[in-house]
């Protein structure tokens, strides 16, 4: 790492996201600086959410078919170990503050707690019906699950098998996004097309905004003055103004695009598009997609180390 | 061993309506068709969301419940219900998802589907692609639920529904 420091000012832009695709079985990693895929990496079967460890260079796929996560070294790409948690595991996200990752558990109804240093389940803990998205308030200690199929986001303690709150959402809640510059939760209502906004201080339901049809995946940018959303059934990708809650802009993606990320400059948005195989290329600025590169067969999760 | 957290306050709302599920693998659907018609005339045809039964083969009646929701009643038997969820006159583009399932009508658990007419050298082409889970949605379906059952049923009810729309406005 030391050899590169002298070299981080001209790549300050270039960023690594990692790539699942579902039924192509396949990790791609994408290079924001010389957009292309620069690593595919053969997976297990059934890849969909993924989460990274940087504190030990590692990279988490969740399986729910198989029931089972798989560890993956992020500069060998080779394999480190599988975890076989059993039910269908599916998000994930990383505690920074802690050797700890909470996954949702599709078919079980729970969260488990993974020990990202010994690499063992440690814990279940039981929310709602069918948990689809998760985020984590590391400064907060919280941790957020959309019940998919109880409509509501449930809070729990990051530290304790403890239920803060029960939220309602619109219908079948399904992607979570965390602001933390100001406690607000974004999520993604994939049946009445709405997107529930959340205040974590208070857990009141503060707005229902309407994003597009079918809203999918959903995430802030790093500064906290936008979040994203893009809207399955209506290949878009739109940003909200996360001070006024308004609609800022609509920008056209492939078919069915699943999820999104932000560069960390904020100049780009990338979406993967399920049912186009691939990824689009934003230019926020100009506010339209422009360029796209294809992906292995069923495209679902972007992740990035920051 | 599960915790159980503490549920009071737990406000809520069940509805009875079919699990989506997002831990299989979501399978496709992507067939077309070219039709010599021209795609004012199709999309009207296709447009007609309550007429699904003067086209398709396998459609036996079609009951309206409410304006945008449809309860198809198949030949093979079973009724299955979709809902409308936008129709496009622009782009001529009809987008519906499976609302009420019956897996033995069906083997799926869940699709959204879109049919897009788009004029092609020999008149209008029509696609018809959509996104769908399999009817068991646990991790051991039997073969009569799988994913292999699923894409199948999904793939002849697309292809037997564009021909149908083919013969019919070719007559």
């Amino acid at each position: 790492m030391v050899v590169c420091i002298g070299l981080l000012p001209a790549l300050a832009s270039a960023e690594n996201f990692y790539i699942t695709s579902q039924a192509g079985n396949q990790l791609s990693v994408f290079d924001s600086d010389t957009t292309k895929i620069k690593n595919a990496v053969e997976l297990s079967s059934g890849p969909v959410m993924s989460a990274i460890d940087s504190q030990n260079n590692a990279i988490y796929l969740s399986h729910p078919e198989q029931g089972k996560l798989s560890v993956i070294d992020m500069t060998t790409f080779e394999l480190i170990t599988e975890i076989k948690t059993g039910g269908q595991p599916f998000s994930m996200v990383m505690d920074s503050q802690k050797p700890q990752m909470f996954v949702t558990d599709w078919s079980r109804n729970a969260v488990l707690v993974i020990n990202t240093n010994s690499r063992q389940l440690v814990d279940l803990l039981a929310v709602g019906e069918s948990p689809a998205g998760i985020a984590i308030d590391t400064a907060g200690r919280k941790v957020f699950v959309a019940n998919r199929e109880s409509n509501s986001v449930m809070v729990l303690s990051a530290d304790t098998p403890d239920l803060f709150a029960t939220i309602e959402t619109g219908e079948r809640p399904y992607a979570i996004a965390f602001n933390s510059h100001n406690n607000q939760l974004y999520v993604t209502c994939v049946q009445d097309n709405t997107l529930t906004v959340i205040d974590t201080n208070t857990y009141q339901k503060v707005a229902s905004l309407n994003p597009g049809r079918a809203p999918y995946g959903v995430t802030v940018s790093d500064d906290g003055k936008q979040f994203y959303v893009v809207n399955q059934n209506d290949n878009s990708l739109v940003e909200f103004d996360a001070a006024n809650l308004q609609l800022n802009k609509t920008i056209r993606t492939d078919k069915m695009p699943e999820s999104v990320i932000i560069s960390s400059d904020q100049k780009h948005a990338y979406v993967t598009n399920w049912f186009s195989n691939s990824l689009s290329i934003i230019d926020l600025q100009k506010s339209k997609q422009t360029d796209t590169i294809a992906l292995k067969d069923g495209p679902r999760s972007i992740s990035v180390a920051r | 061993m599960i915790k159980q957290l503490s549920l009071a306050g737990l406000g809520l709302v069940l509805i009875n309506s079919s699990v989506w599920a997002h831990g299989p693998t979501p399978q496709r659907v992507d067939e077309h068709i070219v039709i010599d018609a021209e795609v004012a005339t199709v999309w009207q045809q296709v447009n007609a969301f309550d007429q699904l039964d003067k086209w398709h083969p396998a459609v036996e009646s079609i009951t309206m419940q409410d304006e945008t929701t449809r309860i198809v009643k198949l030949k093979s038997g079973g009724e299955i219900t979709e809902s409308l969820d936008e129709s496009d006159p622009e782009r001529h583009y009809l987008g519906y998802r499976l609302l009420t399932e019956n897996i033995e009508a069906m083997p799926v658990s869940f699709y959204t589907i879109g049919i897009e007419v788009e004029p092609s050298d020999n008149g209008s082409k029509v696609s018809w692609s959509g996104r769908f889970y399999r009817a068991d949605t646990g991790n051991f379906p039997p073969e009569n639920l799988n994913d292999e059952a699923a894409v199948k049923a999904m793939t002849d009810y697309a292809k037997s529904g564009l021909e149908g729309l083919k013969s019919t406005l070719e007559k």
